[in-house]
């Protein structure tokens, strides 16, 4: 009942956007390039390191470019399904909108999965990635296998579950402090442009903490080493438990923050509808 | 009669408005919240470990004909320390997409000089809260910043301001442009602007060592001359310093051509949106 719910609430979003597109091509296809074209430029600066030094610290160049291109299918999913500030979580807080979501017939958490969906305009980033990775994978030999498909998009959900906890946990300080936290993932969400860099070089604590409490070597370095098995592929149970601690972690502060939201509401707007 | 006393008092009311813009815009950034405002560093603090425990894992895997991991080192921690002056972003742009810069426009000030005064301000908070900071970290992260003579250090200077000028000027030509014809997606269009310019100017990585030659086609276009030029000098890996300055100067004199006459052909044209 509640996957048709999701499914029909997102075909409904995905048509708003197929709209937005044969309404303002011209913005339209700005947007999607302009998103596809900074994703690829944060990524270029990693790769062009890598062909010239043909790789990065034991990484090959198209292990790299492999790296790169599942740091890109990670934001890309996060740009199609969770759009419209719902990855910046803090911005709907902070902003008094979650009167919005707290009104709907339905649960929180099917409106927060669903209202964020654009298949079409958010999807320009996604499409990169999988278009370098298919690359990247083309010329590594004896990799690819139906297992191998299976744990990358495993893992790929897996970074998606553990960016967007991140990024809730940070936004649920915004129920607290509307005004003060309002942008709080923005800088959180901004850890995700450097999901590119590779963490070979770092020393041991550096790392353990990028792997931890700063989860950027999540996002894409520490699943790659372990999908082109240059690191144990007991790392993916590893990642699948991190995932999993950081859902809880963002379950118990969120539902909190909202317990909270929903007996003192927000008060970033004025009568006359100014915001504070 | 004009007298030295005149000229001074004729400009002092302007220097005054300049620098209470400096003010004004060197602490309206911590107005939005000290996560919003420190959490901005802290990732470009990030960025900077990260990059330089890339380039420690390259040389150590493969080394380089061209530089030596110091060089390297102290080009990428000097680059992140200078992050605002060798990738200029004026306020301009955001101006137009939040439908403010009408504002700029009504004011008896220059409309160049107040953009210039407000980035001026905006660097404040920057240098304090990272540039400071990333200097005096500069032993604990095991990389020599001083300079290896005091000719390199005045070189750099001189080389660093003219590249501050081209900076200026290549973001008015931009904005002038990307104001008119795109309207309200200015703002979009900026962010690309900054996302390629990083990579062209040699900002994020030294220019030499990019592959397939691409380094050396780039050292002649302009936005080498904003960070690759400077960034180069005081490392001690410039190659023709006397080359590069001028190359440096003629670029920032066609730039500010270029931005004065684009600005004056497209102010007519210009429709303010946002807000």
């Amino acid at each position: 009942m509640v996957a048709r719910r999701i499914i029909g609430l997102w075909s409904v979003y995905g048509r708003m956007d197929v709209m937005w597109l044969l309404k303002d091509f011209n913005n339209f296809a700005l947007y999607t390039v302009t998103d596809a074209a900074i994703n690829v430029a944060s990524v270029a600066g990693i790769w062009l390191i890598a062909a010239r030094f043909n790789g990065i610290g034991g990484m090959g160049i198209y292990q790299v470019l492999f790296m790169l291109g599942y740091s890109l299918m990670v934001n890309g999913l996060i740009s199609t399904f969770f759009s419209f500030n719902v990855y910046f979580i803090s911005r709907i807080i902070g902003r008094g909108q979650m009167d919005h979501v707290l009104i709907m017939p339905q649960p929180v958490w099917v409106t927060l999965l669903t209202e964020g969906f654009t298949p079409v305009s958010g999807s320009g980033v996604l499409l990169s990635g999988i278009g370098v990775t298919t690359f990247a994978l083309s010329r590594i030999d004896n990799l690819v296998s139906v297992p191998f498909v299976i744990a990358l998009v495993g893992c790929i959900g897996l970074s998606v579950i553990i960016s967007l906890s991140f990024s809730f946990m940070w936004g649920s300080l915004a129920f607290y402090s509307p005004v003060g936290a309002e942008e709080v993932c923005t800088s959180a969400g901004s850890l995700s442009w450097l999901s590119g860099f590779p963490l070979n070089g770092l020393e041991s604590v550096s790392k353990y903490v990028m792997l931890s409490v700063l989860p950027i070597g999540l996002y894409a370095w520490f699943p790659s080493m372990a999908l082109m098995g240059l690191s144990s592929s007991l790392n993916i149970a590893l990642l699948a438990f991190i995932a999993l601690a950081y859902l809880s972690l963002v379950l118990f502060f969120f539902t909190r923050g909202l317990k909270h939201y929903v007996k003192n509401g927000s008060y970033r707007y004025l009568d006359r509808g100014h915001r504070r | 009669m004009v007298t030295t006393k005149t000229v001074w008092n004729h400009s002092m009311p302007n220097l005054r408005a300049h620098a209470r813009l400096i003010r004004l815009e060197a602490t309206s950034p911590m107005s939005g919240g000290i996560l919003y405002f420190l959490g901005g560093y802290f990732v470009r603090f990030v960025r900077t470990l990260l990059l330089l425990s890339i380039w420690r894992a390259v040389f150590a895997q493969a080394g380089d004909g061209t530089a030596s991991l110091d060089e390297v080192l102290r080009y990428t921690l000097v680059a992140a320390i200078l992050w605002q002056q060798v990738d200029v972003q004026t306020t301009a742009s955001v101006t137009f997409w939040e439908g403010t810069a009408s504002s700029r426009f009504l004011r008896p000030l220059s409309v160049f000089g107040q953009y210039i005064s407000e980035t001026i301000g905006r660097w404040v908070p920057g240098l304090i809260f990272l540039s400071i900071p990333l200097a005096l970290l500069s032993p604990v992260l095991g990389v020599d910043i001083m300079p290896t003579s005091s000719t390199t250090l005045f070189l750099f200077m001189v080389s660093l301001l003219i590249g501050i000028l081209s900076g200026f000027a290549m973001d008015f030509i931009l904005t002038g442009y990307i104001m008119v014809y795109l309207g309200n997606a200015n703002y979009i269009a900026s962010q690309i602007r900054a996302a390629f310019t990083m990579l062209l100017s040699g900002a994020l990585i030294p220019l030499h060592l990019l592959p397939f030659g691409i380094g050396q086609a780039l050292q002649w276009l302009p936005f080498a001359t904003m960070a690759s030029a400077p960034l180069s000098l005081y490392v001690g890996i410039a190659e023709d310093v006397g080359r590069m300055l001028l190359l440096q100067v003629s670029w920032c004199i066609l730039l500010w051509l270029a931005a004065v006459y684009v600005w004056k052909k497209n102010r007519q044209r210009l429709v303010v949106l946002g807000g």
